[in-house]
C-alpha cells in the first residue's frame, strides 16, 4: 500500500484527518443528534465515524478496535455517520443508515447487516491509497451466476431504494463503490484491502470475497434507457471511472482496458428514477 | 479528465506531401479496439475516441509515408479513386493534428 494517494492530491500532510466538504446538506445532518466521534485509522488515512447514540458509538468503539485513534478523536470531522433504531417501540423500525458525508451510502433493516457494509465503505479509503491496481468508482452488482455488472456510481444512492427488487432478480449490489480490477480488468476482486478491516470482517463472519468476472459495464449516457456501445465506445466511458490512471499512466490503462474491452457487455445508463435504473438493471441481466 | 470525440470538421491544411508521425508515449497512449482507436493527450489531459475512418487513418501515419501515398493506398483497398478518397485524408489528418496526436515530420 502506498502513502495516502488522497491527502497527497489534496496536498496535505500524511498525519492530516480526512476534511469534510461543508453544504448545507452537511450541516442539515450535523443538526440532528450524534453522540461522540471516532477516529480510526485506514491505510494511512484518520477518519471520523459517529453514531446516533451512545449505544452505536460503544458497538462502533468496540468493533472498530484494532482501528482506533483515539488521540485523534478531537481533530477528526464525522466523514461517516451511522443511525440505527433503538431495540424497542418505534424507534427498532427505523431503517439503519451509513453516511458518508451527507450521502447515505447504505440503508439495512438491520444493524449488523448495516455493520458489515459499514467495514467495506470504510474499506473504500483503503482502497483509494492502491497505487499498483486498476481500481475503479462504480456501483457492482453481482448476479446469479456471480458474474459482476458495474454500474455508473451515482447507481448507488439510487439502487439502496431498490435492494428488496434486486434480490427477488438474485441481483446482489456490492456495499463498496470502490472497487479493486484485477490486473487484466477482467475481474473485480472485492476482497478487504486494510489488514485492520478485514480482521474486523473476519471476526463478523465475513471471510470469504467474490473475485467475480465483469459481465457487464455501463457507462453514463443521455436518453430514456439503456443502450448498446461498442467496446472502444464503452472503454472510452469507463476510462474516467479509473481512479488509478494517474499512478498507473494513462498507457497501461489504456491497454488493461483495451484488453478487458472485447470481452465485456458496453452499455450506456442514462440517470433514470430509482425504479426505472432498477427495472433497466434487471433487463440487462435478463 | 475532458474527453471529447474528434471533431472530422476541420479545414484541410495539409498536403500530399506532408508526412506525419504518431507522437510518443508518454504525450500520447493509445489503444486501438475493434478498430477504433482511443486516444489520450497527455498535453491536455484529454481523452479522444477517433471515428472508425480517422482510426484508419491514424493507424497508417507512420513517420514516413507522405499522405498521398496514404491516399493511393486507401483508395487501393477501397476500390475507389484516388480524387475521391484524398480530400477525406487531408480533413481526417488535420484533425488529429489538431487535435495534438499526431505531429507534422515535414
Amino acid at each position: 500500500m502506498s502513502a495516502s494517494s488522497e491527502f497527497k492530491r489534496l496536498g496535505l500532510p500524511e498525519d492530516a484527518v480526512l476534511p469534510q466538504p461543508c453544504s448545507p446538506c452537511m450541516d442539515k445532518l450535523n443538526n440532528r443528534p450524534w453522540h461522540r466521534t471516532l477516529a480510526v485509522t485506514v491505510g494511512d488515512v484518520h477518519i471520523g465515524v459517529r453514531g446516533n447514540t451512545p449505544a452505536t458509538s460503544d458497538r462502533l468503539e468496540e468493533m472498530l478496535r484494532a482501528l482506533r485513534a483515539p488521540h485523534k478523536d478531537d481533530e477528526v470531522a464525522p466523514n461517516v455517520s451511522v443511525s440505527v433504531g433503538g431495540e424497542v417501540g418505534a424507534d427498532a423500525r427505523k431503517l439503519a443508515l451509513v453516511y458518508r458525508d451527507h450521502e447515505i451510502v447504505a440503508r439495512r433493516r438491520d444493524q449488523e447487516s448495516l455493520l458489515l457494509d459499514l467495514v467495506e465503505l470504510l474499506d473504500e479509503f483503503a482502497r483509494l491509497q492502491t497505487a499498483e491496481m486498476p481500481v475503479v468508482h462504480a456501483c457492482a452488482l453481482l448476479d446469479r451466476e456471480g458474474s459482476a455488472f458495474l454500474l455508473p456510481p451515482s447507481a448507488h444512492g439510487s439502487l439502496l431504494t431498490q435492494l428488496p427488487r434486486l434480490e427477488a432478480r438474485e441481483l446482489t449490489m456490492l456495499s463498496p463503490r470502490i472497487h479493486v480490477l484485477s490486473k487484466t480488468g477482467t475481474h473485480l476482486t472485492s476482497r478487504i484491502s486494510d489488514a485492520g478491516l478485514s480482521a474486523v470482517a473476519s471476526s463478523m463472519g465475513r471471510n470469504a470475497w467474490p473475485d467475480a468476472p465483469i459481465k457487464l459495464w455501463a457507462v453514463p449516457g443521455t436518453g430514456d434507457g439503456a443502450f448498446p456501445l461498442r467496446p472502444s465506445e464503452g472503454l472510452f466511458g469507463a476510462f474516467a471511472s479509473v481512479v488509478t490512471r494517474v499512478t498507473l499512466g494513462a498507457g497501461p490503462t489504456l491497454t488493461m482496458l483495451g484488453g478487458a474491452a472485447e470481452q465485456i457487455r458496453w452499455v450506456g445508463l442514462p440517470a433514470l428514477s430509482p425504479a426505472a435504473l432498477s427495472q433497466a438493471v434487471v433487463d440487462l441481466a435478463d | 479528465v475532458t474527453s471529447q470525440a474528434t471533431e472530422t470538421t476541420a479545414e484541410p491544411q495539409l498536403h500530399t506531401d506532408t508526412v506525419l508521425r504518431r507522437r510518443p508515449s508518454p504525450e500520447v497512449d493509445w489503444v486501438d479496439v475493434g478498430g477504433q482507436v482511443v486516444a489520450w493527450a497527455e498535453e491536455s489531459k484529454s481523452l479522444h475516441l477517433l471515428d472508425p475512418i480517422a482510426s484508419l487513418v491514424f493507424l497508417l501515419i507512420d513517420g514516413r509515408t507522405t499522405l498521398g501515398v496514404t491516399a493511393d493506398e486507401l483508395a487501393d483497398s477501397f476500390g475507389t479513386t484516388v480524387g475521391q478518397v484524398e480530400p477525406d485524408v487531408l480533413r481526417f489528418a488535420a484533425s488529429l493534428r489538431a487535435l495534438a496526436i499526431v505531429e507534422e515530420v515535414r
